[in-house]
């Protein structure tokens, strides 16, 4: 059987008394696709999180590529941080920087490339995000689409292993989200990467994702494609996947509606 | 017995809140140390460009302000000592009273409240924004130290440009001395200069000078600690940009306090 890439196993987070994690296991094989969905504050992003080593976790482990990456020191880290991207909700691109030195700067930091050679590397980068030409712009002279291509040019700078995405179609249109969830899925079967998505949107789990981890109070509910989950007769899930609010959304529906009158 | 409870409770709190930032910053001080002077052995160079660039920031770019303080404040100095010896006809101390207590006070500690309201306040207001933006934990995950990427150029920055900013600050305080001298005591040029040059001690310019090195430390730790601790948005970069600035002021007049005493009781 296929050795997984990324191992999660009993991860515990605590954040003074409040247990975010709690006892989360996962493994992810290379070459897939795989979403982490859950309700907002289910822990989804903290899990993230602790898969590229943000964050240290209360007990558990991370096993990258067979390494555990709660326990290794900065310099074992950083060989393998340097084949992980990460695509940020808010792209996180360095406002003081353009476009190409942001791009550049992982090869200039982790490569003895020439600087001519790091800038056709940079500019073969944003060409594959659609973004040619605009090596010279800071990220405040872009849209919010624009900023999130250029975010994955930079995630892909160092032809990662393992790509992870935060809520990539957080805060664009369908229109762009829709084409962000597409080049997403060029670049994987490109460099053959394995991607790892955390989102709640489910017409780019639809798209990107070979498999669905469902997040629940801090614990993997369920895993599986999107139809086998979509077909588990679980009411968590039946609620998610229908849109459906909260009982507690719905008692303070009703209170406004006895207050108001009905529109 | 609930009051004496809450009493204990909102102490043990406050001392463990101050010991938590004491620790936090006493670690942030040795990991910068580690950084500046072992790290380069083990090839992990500083980096020096991005200093330089800092060192233009806070040294260079602050030479009208920080000149122009200390020109008023030697005019100041001048003008007070004088109303006072002009009673005893003893005018040319004038000279002795602004070489000392420029070079061995005001110098050092104006320069230091004044890098620290401008260049302390920026250095959280970067940092802060950064991490507000998610660009910390970027750069953290393409394997990048933060302290070697951030804080050590700011910080040797800090170390080198504020020694370098107290001793400017010292001729031109002097010399807003020597201008009000000339322009109403009535004192010879050669002679102003001869007793402020006679009046002065190596230990005078010296202390003042040691003395910056440590507040160009309090102003730089103080200002990359809060800003790698912003929590929230814009409004967290303000609250610790005010807090930067505030607690840089009040832990460089308290270190004041301590060497003065030392250089009191020593020399």
């Amino acid at each position: 059987m296929q050795e997984p890439i990324i191992k999660v196993k009993d991860l515990v987070v605590k954040y003074g008394t409040r247990t975010v994690l709690n006892g989360v296991n996962l493994e992810i094989f290379k070459g897939e696709s795989i979403a982490i969905l859950g309700k907002s504050g289910c822990g989804k992003s903290t899990l993230l999180r602790h898969l590229i080593g943000l964050s240290q976790p209360t007990s558990g482990q991370v096993i990258v590529k067979g390494q555990d990456i709660t326990s290794m020191d900065e310099d074992e880290k950083t060989e393998i941080l340097k084949k992980l991207g990460m695509l940020f909700q808010s792209s996180a691109l360095f406002n003081s920087m353009t476009i190409g030195d942001n791009v550049a700067l992982p090869l200039r930091e982790h490569t003895p490339l020439e600087e001519s050679t790091i800038n056709i590397m940079t500019n073969m980068k944003l060409g594959l995000v659609g973004l040619s030409g605009f090596e010279d712009f800071k990220p405040s002279q872009l849209s919010g689409g624009m900023k999130k291509r250029a975010g994955l040019a930079r995630a892909i700078a160092m032809d990662p292993d393992i790509l992870f995405c935060d809520e990539p179609s957080a805060g664009l249109d369908p229109v762009v989200a829709a084409g962000l969830d597409r080049l997403i899925l060029e670049l994987k079967k490109a460099f053959k990467m394995t991607i790892v998505v955390v989102t709640h949107e489910l017409a780019s789990v639809a798209i990107i994702a070979d498999r669905v981890a469902m997040m629940h109070e801090g614990k993997i509910m369920a895993i599986g494609t999107l139809q086998e989950l979509k077909s588990q007769n679980n009411p968590l899930m039946r609620q998610f996947f229908n849109r459906e609010p909260d009982d507690e959304e719905l008692a303070r529906e009703r209170q406004v509606s006895s207050l108001f009158g009905k529109a | 017995m609930e009051i004496v409870i809450k009493i204990f409770g909102s102490i043990g709190r406050g001392a463990n809140s101050f010991f938590g930032h004491v620790s936090r910053i006493s670690s942030l001080v040795s990991d910068t140390f580690y950084w500046i002077f072992v790290a380069p052995f083990k090839g992990k160079p500083i980096r020096w460009e991005s200093t330089l660039v800092q060192m233009v920031r806070t040294g260079y770019e602050s030479l009208p302000i920080v000149c122009l303080i200390a020109f008023f404040v030697g005019l100041i100095i001048a003008m007070q000592s004088a109303y006072q010896l002009k009673q005893f006809g003893a005018t040319i101390y004038v000279a002795n009273l602004t070489a000392v207590s420029i070079t061995r006070e005001l110098a050092p500690l104006l320069t230091a409240i004044v890098i620290a309201g401008r260049s302390g306040s920026a250095i959280t207001a970067e940092i802060g924004t950064m991490k507000v933006s998610e660009e910390i934990d970027a750069l953290k995950t393409m394997g990048l130290n933060i302290i070697s990427y951030l804080v050590v150029p700011k910080t040797l920055a800090m170390l080198i440009m504020l020694p370098c900013l107290t001793i400017i600050a010292d001729f031109i305080g002097v010399l807003g001395g020597y201008v009000i001298s000339m322009a109403t005591l009535d004192i010879a040029s050669v002679r102003y200069v001869n007793q402020t040059v006679s009046a002065l001690e190596f230990i005078d310019v010296f202390g003042g000078i040691v003395k910056s090195v440590f507040f160009a430390l309090i102003i730089a730790v103080i200002g990359c600690y809060e800003g790698l601790n912003v929590e929230g948005g814009a409004e967290g970069v303000g609250k610790s940009t005010t807090k930067s600035v505030v607690t840089s002021i009040f832990l460089i007049i308290a270190a004041d306090v301590f060497f003065t005493g030392l250089f009191f009781a020593s020399f």
